[in-house]
């Protein structure tokens, strides 16, 4: 593909508009303080204590939590479609989804002083169980297919929804509602210790996937070919799809389930920037994180007085895109 | 007598069971060109996996440069063998420049950067195989001659010493298979062709192996591979040899079903 644009005059500009994101949204929420004040909170110091609270303690860690999971859910979103050259892989592939679904709902048996701990540690085990399931159901059927993988996810899916479907119509109503909206995704419960959490595994994740970036372009032609261009594409395949999951149920334990960014923002970035791995890892992150801290911005100012779920206003934007995808294509 | 650059010893391949490749042996020498001919199903296709280690020997072995080919990872054989393969398009729409630059792959190292030479030797295969033009463009947009033609750039950019091709004149019309075979004998590599067109092969290779069910039914030069009993024993048709007034190589001529 003849990219549009050269790959770091488009860079500056994704890193000039991310910075713009960050700073711009900092200014929206329930209470109007003006860019005035943020400007002054982030440069030098806070006017007023109260501001200090609302800025600092929660707007700011919300939205780089927003630009963190769309970095990392966009990014994977790249990774795993490249790496089974499948256009409509996204990182909830793997059941992820629905495992952290069944650890959420699972975590309400938690005694009660491991309850605020335990929703995202118990969704991230849950994730991690779905992404075990459909790696050893991969290892055993020796890889011999990449479509095995997309089946296996959707079968994983479908089973642990079922046993949170269960679990969840037997429950107390109360719980239902809570791991039924946490499932919609919401940033509400960003604070700085699920940045120190999700940052090292996304930044470890993205650092693997570019190391072994020339080698994923090789799996872009087929994976004959990549052996024959000496890549141990077996391993590297499980290696970016280990990576995909581990930062796609860091990022679902903390914020829920946020759809169709990982699915949708690569197929923006690809006429933009190209489809080898390391340019579209990046400009998908970066385009995938504004992209979620303006979601965002619109789910807690749209309606007074409350907030409407990340997933809902992604989901939507998401499946129109689609549509209009397959109109052009 | 040349430097032997690959040896196989009776090497064999099955699944399930089933001898697909059964006790091959073969060498090839420097910069020589083996064809390999045989009907369908005959293990062609496997006995060139075999050889480039995509498939694990039952028995026997390969010997790459002397040494044995399990001695070397895939990153090794990747300098030494380039393969050129029967390939589908791919689902993204990759630039005949992203297939060319993969042949850099086995020569790098995790981070290392593109430099300037390797640009002129991405440049440089291009001109080769007469795609400088095409370089941007959409390699599942180009011709089947074009995209087999783009694959050798890429197995040029690798720089091997052997460079194995599955059927490279498939499904090209007959301009374009004498072009691909005459580009890749102007390489001066050594190379292992599998070809289903005998009047080609006896053209453009330098020794044949006939190839039937697994089997090696003979290997030597095209004058005396491609002799009628040999050809009605395996192809199961009565042909006739004579002279190509062009090249003075053997010409086969099929009777076809009427005999």
């Amino acid at each position: 593909m003849k990219t549009k644009l050269a790959f770091f005059p488009a860079l500056i500009i994704l890193t000039l508009l991310v910075l713009m994101s960050l700073i711009l949204s900092m200014g929206f929420g329930t209470a109007e303080l003006g860019y005035q004040a943020v400007w002054q909170c982030l440069t030098d110091e806070c006017q007023r204590n109260i501001y200090q609270t609302i800025l600092i303690d929660i707007r700011l860690p919300r939205v780089l939590m927003g630009f963190l999971a769309g970095f990392a859910l966009a990014a994977a979103g790249a990774l795993m479609q490249n790496v089974t050259r499948n256009p409509l892989a996204d990182p909830y592939l793997f059941g992820i989804v629905a495992g952290a679904g069944l650890g959420a709902t699972v975590s309400q048996f938690l005694p009660e002083p491991l309850q605020a701990f335990g929703l995202p540690l118990s969704a991230f085990i849950g994730a991690l169980f779905a992404v075990a399931i459909v790696v050893m159901v991969l290892m055993h059927s020796n890889w011999r297919r990449i479509e095995h993988l997309l089946l296996a996810g959707v079968a994983v899916s479908f089973l642990l929804s079922a046993l949170t479907n269960f679990i969840l119509y037997f429950g107390d109503a109360f719980e239902t509602n809570r791991v039924i909206f946490w499932l919609m995704g919401s940033l509400a419960r960003s604070d700085y210790q699920s940045l120190m959490w999700t940052l090292p595994v996304v930044t470890i994740g993205c650092f693997i996937a570019l190391l072994y970036s020339r080698q994923l372009d090789a799996l872009l032609l087929s994976d004959e070919s990549a052996k024959t261009l000496g890549i141990n594409v077996n391993q590297l395949r499980l290696i970016i799809l280990v990576v995909c999951a581990a930062m796609t149920a860091v990022i679902v334990s903390y914020c829920g389930g946020i759809s169709f960014v990982g699915l949708m923002i690569p197929h923006i970035v690809r006429p933009f920037f190209g489809l080898t791995n390391a340019k579209l890892l990046v400009a998908s992150g970066l385009l995938g994180g504004c992209f979620l801290v303006w979601v965002d911005v619109v789910s807690r100012t749209i309606l007074t007085g409350q907030e409407i779920p990340l997933g809902v206003i992604t989901s939507v934007i998401g499946s129109v895109f689609f549509l209009f995808l397959m109109r052009k294509m | 007598m040349s430097a032997i650059e690959l040896q196989a010893n009776n090497i064999t391949w099955q699944v399930d069971n089933k001898v697909i490749v059964d006790q091959i042996s073969l060498s090839l020498e420097k910069g020589e060109t083996l064809g390999i001919v045989g009907p369908n199903g005959s293990g062609k296709t496997s006995l060139l996996k075999c050889l480039y280690h995509e498939y694990s020997l039952s028995a026997g072995e390969v010997n790459l440069a002397g040494k044995p080919l399990n001695h070397f990872n895939r990153k090794e054989i990747a300098k030494i063998i380039a393969v050129v393969s029967q390939h589908h398009d791919p689902v993204f729409s990759l630039t005949v420049f992203d297939i060319v630059q993969m042949g850099l792959i086995p020569h790098k190292s995790f981070f290392e950067q593109d430099c300037s030479e390797d640009w002129q030797l991405i440049d440089m295969a291009l001109s080769k195989v007469d795609l400088i033009d095409q370089k941007h463009q959409i390699f599942s947009t180009l011709s089947g001659g074009e995209q087999q033609r783009c694959l050798i750039a890429r197995a040029i950019v690798q720089r091997p010493k052997i460079m194995i091709m599955d059927e490279p004149t498939n499904h090209l019309d007959v301009y374009y298979q004498h072009q691909i075979l005459t580009l890749v004998k102007k390489l001066k590599l050594s190379l292992i062709i599998t070809i289903h067109d005998l009047n080609l092969a006896a053209q453009y290779c330098d020794r044949l192996l006939l190839l039937s069910a697994g089997k090696v039914i003979a290997l030597d030069t095209p004058k005396q591979v491609l002799n009628s009993t040999l050809l009605k024993q395996v192809f199961k048709l009565n042909c006739q040899i004579d002279e190509n007034p062009f090249t003075a190589k053997p010409r086969v001529t099929f009777a076809g079903g009427h005999t």
